[in-house]
């Protein structure tokens, strides 16, 4: 074994082979990932950029693309809780999804993972390739200075990632730099001895206890933990089981992977083809009319890898 | 060779034979386990705050059935419609008295405690009869009026298990057994109004009060839609289910207790200055707030177990204290199980009975793999201090208990961390259901309390595990599991644990669907896979063809508090 390069996410080539951005996209991961942090006693987690990890094992660590916070707080509520949901600013799972809707009926639902500093490290070094994913993904009216602005800087808020439409994360505790950041979190019990003690976790999402505990977990064990290459947010699962068209059959496969590979899925949509006389918002899940997003998000899983071993002396 | 899957059968209830302790009958005097104690006194505050006292008229109001739960080896469902409203409300007089409440059962449970120790028998003699209902959302709605019915904020309640049959991965195929069309009771358009649980310990006794609750229901204008009787398996399968697993080991611990007595819903038997005493009633079996189970009292809160959280307020004022009962009627294929498990075996050199104790997550006895990897250990599985004292993802230490009469103490293999599902798969029945100490795709294990329901099932029909030759005859009679489970939220707990956790391969942790219960349906294909252990320290992925349990019937009912069953229910209009 030795050190390695970080990697982007599900191994996309959306830039030309040597271009500058991807010396640039492992950089900004690395700056991201400490090299040795305590996690919980003995073991800790490292940079497998500097450190170099024996693997021994690889954890997938699920949880569900719909915010637990919000089903919490709207215990007896779901509807409420879904309708909250519609707002990206609560879409705090690592998922973020935008809406299509024509006269009130959902038509289209695209769910992603992508992280803001991918955009940004794409817009420094490849700007025009920044501009043609754009395009692609929202619109072809998209133009460079809606992207950056004058100092060249990305702006990840920008209309076509908000109000028009979806390409990347815009919730501030969405991102690369969070996931690797929670994932790096030092174990709140100090002598913790099983996932008990740690309680309460003061955390709401599913995801930051995922990560976490997961982690603390394989470091008791004595184990060095490290993000997988390449390091990500993926979709790695869906389920449409129960789900009926208004004739109260089962649904045909609606989804598409539009960025991403199978099991490193980054951008997912769901919308019915045009051949049905029938949208996205005409199917019911279990018997529900699907009336938001989050109905569908619900059923998504979402997922980041890590790998544990020796570090090598 | 493949193992022939009927010696498997017959050798299996050799396998259970050993007669299973009992631990609440005393075999020696000592008091305090000898067992090495680990742990250090309790963190400052450890006991939490105070856990909700059931009063006279509380303790008579709560069925019976919900908390403790009868428990008895006799039961018959029965699945009623109701007629003229005028009639039913007669019906419900009738009933009235008759239902178990919490306070009798707990009562009984302790007296029966009390002469077993005191006669150092197993059975004491003392036998009783008990009486539990349920009504379905079309029931209450015929009684109350629609808007009532309607006034339940759970809403899989509100739409019944039919609605929801296909969203649980039943098939959707009409032409596939299992489809709820075919369903014996439950299916569209077929749901009952109210389901009767009659439990007994003895056969005479059950049957003389079946007759009677079926001749008042029947007098007063009710039909009898569906009836099926259920039974534990004969000796030496008690307590076992049909493919030869014994059930009921492991069931959430609910917090509270009786007002004047003091009488703890679930008895407490770590030591107070164990740190775990604040989290488990028995070594693991977690305190559970009851809310979880009953209607409008505290719930567990989502990140902190010890502290409680606001009750469910979506449900009319009568309501309060009921709780929801979702029933499945669920055949097994005994034979198609053990062939499955007979030809992996085979493939992975392993023997069928340790091969399908993989499955489930424990041995036949009941012993759990976490404490026994490679051997079945009826002495284990029989230590109710013991069986259920495991975690999954780190060493488990051992628990310093109250003296207990009689009990020697923990001295079995502890069990040890098993992290990546080596020794438990992640797919095993016990694992998938419950994660315990694992973080789940809903974050910590704080989240996998609000999951946990109280289990209330029965077999039904004949055994066939343990007969050396059956003919085609007894292999196609029905068998297999009245599941029953109460809870607070169907959605958060039945359906949530049977759709995210048992029919999915990812969660709660990666490692395929849960064997026993998991069901597919994608556009039909129902074929299931999962991960397990090899012996020599591999994995391998197994795919499971087709379903070895099949919902035949059930429905989703609400149990209501007692006080409504002789009040509002009852009630002229
Ligand atoms: C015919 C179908 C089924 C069979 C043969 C079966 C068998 C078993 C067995 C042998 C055990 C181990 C005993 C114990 O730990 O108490 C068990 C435990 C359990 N089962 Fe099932 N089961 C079935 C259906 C279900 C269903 C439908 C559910 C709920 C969705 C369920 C939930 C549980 C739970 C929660 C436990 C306890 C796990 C624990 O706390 O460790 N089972 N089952």
């Amino acid at each position: 074994m030795a050190t390695i390069t970080f990697d982007t996410p599900a191994h996309l080539r959306d830039a030309p082979a040597g271009s500058p951005f991807y010396a640039a996209w492992h950089r900004e991961i690395a700056r991201l990932v400490n090299d040795r942090v305590p996690l919980s006693r003995p073991g800790r987690s490292v940079d497998p950029s500097v450190v170099d990890l024996e693997v021994d094992e690889e954890r997938l660590k699920t949880w569900t693309g719909f915010s637990r916070p919000l089903l919490m707080e709207h215990r007896d509520d779901r509807p409420a809780a879904f309708a909250a949901s519609e707002d990206r600013s609560v879409q705090i799972e690592y998922l973020e999804w935008h809406v299509t809707r024509t006269d009130g009926a959902i038509t289209k639902i695209t769910f992603t993972t992508e992280t803001p500093e991918y955009y940004a490290v794409l817009a420094a070094t490849e700007p025009q390739v920044l501009l043609d994913l754009y395009r692609r993904l929202v619109s072809p009216q998209v133009q460079l200075a809606d992207l950056v602005g004058a100092g060249g800087t990305y702006k990840p808020r920008n209309k076509w990632n908000t109000t028009l439409g979806i390409v990347h994360y815009i919730m501030p505790i969405n991102s690369m730099k969070d996931m690797l950041g929670v994932s790096e979190e030092i174990q709140n019990a100090a002598d913790a001895r099983d996932n008990f003690e740690p309680l309460p976790y003061q955390r709401m999402t599913g995801a930051d206890a995922r990560l976490s505990f997961d982690n603390w977990v394989m470091t008791r064990r004595g184990l060095s933990v490290a993000p997988w290459n390449p390091p990500g947010l993926y979709i790695v699962d869906w389920d449409d089981t129960g789900w009926t068209k208004p004739d109260g059959t089962p649904v045909d496969d609606y989804w598409t992977v539009a960025r991403g590979a199978e099991g490193m899925v980054l951008r997912l949509e769901y919308e019915v083809p045009a051949t049905e006389d029938f949208v996205v918002g005409d199917i019911a899940i279990g018997g529900r009319p699907i009336t938001t997003g989050g109905e569908v998000a619900e059923h998504i899983v979402l997922s980041a890898r890590t790998v544990a071993g020796r570090e090598s002396p | 060779m493949t193992a022939n899957p009927s010696d498997v059968l017959a050798s299996l209830t050799e396998a259970v034979a050993t007669p299973l302790a009992n631990l609440e009958v005393p075999s020696a005097t000592t008091h305090l386990p000898a067992a090495p104690v680990a742990d250090a006194g309790p963190p400052e505050g450890a006991a939490g705050p105070a856990e909700p006292r059931y009063d006279a008229e509380a303790a008579a109001d709560i069925q019976g059935n919900v908390v403790p739960g009868f428990n008895k080896d006799h039961q018959e469902f029965l699945f009623l419609r109701f007629g003229d409203p005028d009639g039913v409300r007669e019906w419900l007089r009738w009933l009235h008295p008759r239902l178990a409440s919490m306070g009798e059962v707990l009562q009984f449970r302790d007296e029966f405690r009390s002469e077993r120790l005191r006669q150092g028998t197993r059975d004491p003699g003392m036998s009783s009869t008990w009486t539990a209902l349920a009504l379905s959302h079309p029931g209450i709605g015929a009684l109350l009026g629609q808007a009532e019915a309607d006034a339940f904020g759970e809403h899989s309640f509100r739409q019944g298990l039919a609605a929801r049959s296909t969203y649980l991965g039943d098939p959707s195929d009409p032409a596939r057994p299992g489809h709820r069309d075919s369903w014996v009771v439950g299916g569209p358009g077929e749901e009952a109004d109210a389901l009767v649980i009659v439990a007994a310990d003895r056969d005479a006794d059950l049957r003389t009060a079946v007759d009677d609750t079926v001749a008042e229901a029947t007098a007063r204008g009710l039909t009898v839609q569906f009836s099926q009787r259920g039974d534990t398996l004969p000796e030496p399968l008690q307590g076992h289910e049909h493919f030869g697993f014994k059930d009921g080991v492991s069931q959430p611990g609910v917090r509270g207790a009786l007002a004047g007595s003091g009488l703890e819903l679930t008895p407490r038997f770590l030591a107070a200055d164990d740190s775990r005493s604040a989290l488990f009633a028995k070594p693991g079996q977690p305190l559970v707030w009851p809310g979880q189970f009953l209607l409008g009292e505290p719930r567990q809160d989502p990140q902190d177990p010890l502290r409680p959280a606001a009750g469910a307020a979506t449900f009319p004022a009568w309501a309060r204290r009921g709780s929801y009962l979702v029933c499945r009627r669920l055949d097994q294929d005994v034979l198609g199980f053990w062939e499955f498990v007979a030809s992996c075996a085979d493939e992975l050199g392993t023997s069928p009975v340790a091969f399908a104790s993989m499955l489930v997550g424990r041995w036949p006895t009941g012993a759990p793999l976490m404490r026994s990897p490679d051997h079945d250990d009826p002495t284990l599985a029989g230590d109710e201090f013991a069986n259920n004292h495991f975690l999954f993802d780190d060493d488990t230490r051992r628990s310093r208990l109250a003296p207990i009469p009689g009990y020697g103490g923990d001295d079995h293999r502890l069990a040890a961390a098993d992290v990546f599902g080596r020794l438990c798969p992640h797919a095993a029945h016990i694992r998938k259901v419950n994660p315990r100490d694992s973080a789940t795709d809903f974050g910590a294990p704080a989240d996998t309390l609000m999951r946990l329901m109280l289990r209330r099932g029965i077999p039904y029909g004949t055994p066939i595990a343990g007969v050396a030759a059956p003919t085609p005859e007894q292999a196609a009679e029905p068998r297999g599991l009245l599941f029953a489970a109460y809870m607070s939220s169907i959605e958060d707990q039945f359906e949530f644990v049977s759709r995210r956790w048992a029919n999915a391969t990812t969660m709660p942790n990666l490692g395929g669907h849960d064997p026993i219960i998991g069901q597919r349906d994608a556009a039909g294909d129902r074929a299931r896979s999962f991960t397990v252990p090899t012996p020599d320290g591999g994995t391998v992925d197994l795919t499971v063809p087709r379903d070895f349990v099949v919902p035949s019937g059930g429905g989703y009912f609400f149990a209501p508090p007692i006080s409504a069953v002789g009040g509002v229910l009852a009630a002229d209009r």
